[in-house]
C-alpha cells in the first residue's frame, strides 16, 4: 500500500467518521514532519495549512515542557481536539455539543484502530515471502578474515525493511524513509544441513557487490564443510 | 463613572491573584502567568524558566486565535496543552490572560471552574 492509497483509506475513515457525528465539521490527519496526510471532503487545503502553520509555532514553543501530546481550544461557538497517535495528529474542530465521549472514542478507538487494520493489511503485501536468500559462497582468508561473515548492504537493507511491517507502514503514510534497523547476526544452512550463527557486516570488496554472495572467513567455511562456490541459505536473527 | 469601573476592575485583579495564590499552592502546580495590556505578574518556581514560560503562554493565546478564527469557533475561551508530564491551561478572564502551568497529574478542569 504506497501513501496515496492510505491518503484515501484515511479520507475515506474520517469522511464516514464525519457523517457518523455530524457535530464533527472538520478532521485531518498532519505527520510530525508537517505534511498533512489526509482530510475528509469538506476541509480544504488552506484551511488544513493554516491551522498546521500555527500549531507547528505552538509546538516549536512548548519544546520547554516537552512533545505535545494534545491540544484543546474551547471556543465560543465550538472546540478543537488536537491528538498525537504515533507519529501523526488527528485534528478535530466540532460544535460545542459534541460529546466528548465521542471525541475520545475517535481519537483513543477509531483513529488507532484503523492505522493498525493497516498494519495488519499491509504485512501479507510484503513482496518476499520469506526473508531466506540462496547465496554463493566466497572465501575470506588471511590475518584479518575476523569472524563475521560479510553480505551485500543491499540484501541486509532488504532485510531489515521486511522484518518490520511497522517501519513500512509509517514510512509508507509519512513519506519518510525507511531506515532500517542494523542486522547484527545471520543464519546460515548449508544444503548438507550444516548451520551457525554468526556475525555479519556490510561487504567491503566492490566485485561481490550485487552478486548475491557471501563472505565466509575459511575457518568458518571449514567448520560447515563447504568452499567457495557452494550455495548456502541464510536469514537474518532479530 | 470612570472611576468606579476602573475600582471594580481593580478589586477583581485583586480577588484574582489572592485565587491564584491559593492555587499556586496546591500540590503539582508550577506556576501562572498573569497579563493584562498593563502589567503583567508571573510566579514560577524556576525563575530561569520565565522567559520560556512567557513566551510559551503567548503564542498559546495567539495560535488559539488563529485557528478558533480558521475554523470560526469563535472566541477564545479557554486553551489546554498536554505533554508527557506537564500541562499549560491558559484563558481568558478578567481582560486578563491567564496561563498556568501544572503537573500532568493536576485537574485543569477544576482550576478553571474556580478561575471563572
Amino acid at each position: 500500500m504506497n501513501r496515496d492509497s492510505y491518503a484515501i483509506a484515511l479520507k475515506t475513515a474520517l469522511t464516514e467518521i464525519q457523517k457518523a457525528y455530524p457535530d464533527l465539521n472538520h478532521s485531518f490527519i498532519f505527520t510530525k514532519n508537517e505534511n498533512i496526510i489526509s482530510g475528509e471532503q469538506e476541509t480544504d487545503e488552506n484551511t488544513m495549512n493554516t491551522v498546521l502553520d500555527s500549531f507547528e509555532n505552538l509546538k516549536e514553543k512548548a519544546e520547554t515542557i516537552g512533545e505535545i501530546k494534545s491540544l484543546h481550544i474551547t471556543g465560543k461557538k465550538g472546540n478543537l481536539t488536537l491528538s498525537k497517535i504515533n507519529d501523526m495528529y488527528l485534528v478535530l474542530s466540532t460544535t460545542k455539543n459534541m460529546d466528548n465521549n465521542h471525541i475520545h472514542a475517535i481519537t483513543h478507538i477509531i483513529i488507532p484502530t484503523i492505522l493498525k487494520t493497516m498494519e495488519t493489511i499491509e504485512s501479507p503485501h510484503l513482496p518476499e515471502t520469506s526473508t531466506q536468500k540462496k547465496l554463493v559462497v566466497d572465501t575470506i582468508t588471511g590475518f584479518f578474515a575476523g569472524d563475521a561473515v560479510q553480505i551485500d548492504t543491499e540484501i541486509l537493507n532488504e532485510w531489515t525493511q521486511n522484518n518490520d511491517p511497522r517501519a513500512r507502514i509509517k514510512a509508507a503514510i509519512t513519506g519518510e524513509p525507511n531506515i532500517p534497523e542494523e542486522i547484527n547476526q545471520v543464519h546460515i544452512e548449508t544444503f548438507s544441513g550444516n548451520t551457525t550463527v554468526c556475525k555479519v557486516k556490510e561487504v567491503d570488496d566492490q566485485n561481490v557487490k550485487g552478486k548475491n554472495m557471501i563472505k565466509i572467513p575459511e575457518k568458518l567455511a571449514k567448520s560447515l564443510e563447504i568452499t567457495k562456490g557452494d550455495m548456502v541459505m541464510v536469514k537474518p536473527i532479530d | 463613572m470612570k472611576n468606579t469601573k476602573t475600582e471594580d476592575q481593580e478589586n477583581e485583579t485583586d480577588i484574582l491573584q489572592e485565587k491564584l495564590q491559593e492555587i499556586k499552592e496546591q500540590e503539582g502546580i508550577i506556576g501562572y502567568i498573569l497579563r493584562n495590556s498593563k502589567t503583567a505578574s508571573i510566579d514560577l518556581k524556576d525563575p530561569t524558566k520565565i522567559i520560556d514560560y512567557a513566551v510559551l503562554s503567548s503564542t498559546a493565546f495567539d495560535t488559539g486565535n488563529d485557528i478558533t478564527e480558521t475554523l470560526k469557533l469563535g472566541e477564545v475561551d479557554r486553551i489546554v496543552l498536554e505533554t508527557e508530564e506537564t500541562k499549560l491551561l491558559s484563558m481568558k478572564t478578567n481582560d486578563h490572560n491567564l496561563s498556568i502551568f501544572m503537573e500532568k497529574t493536576v485537574d485543569h478542569d477544576k482550576l478553571s471552574k474556580s478561575l471563572k
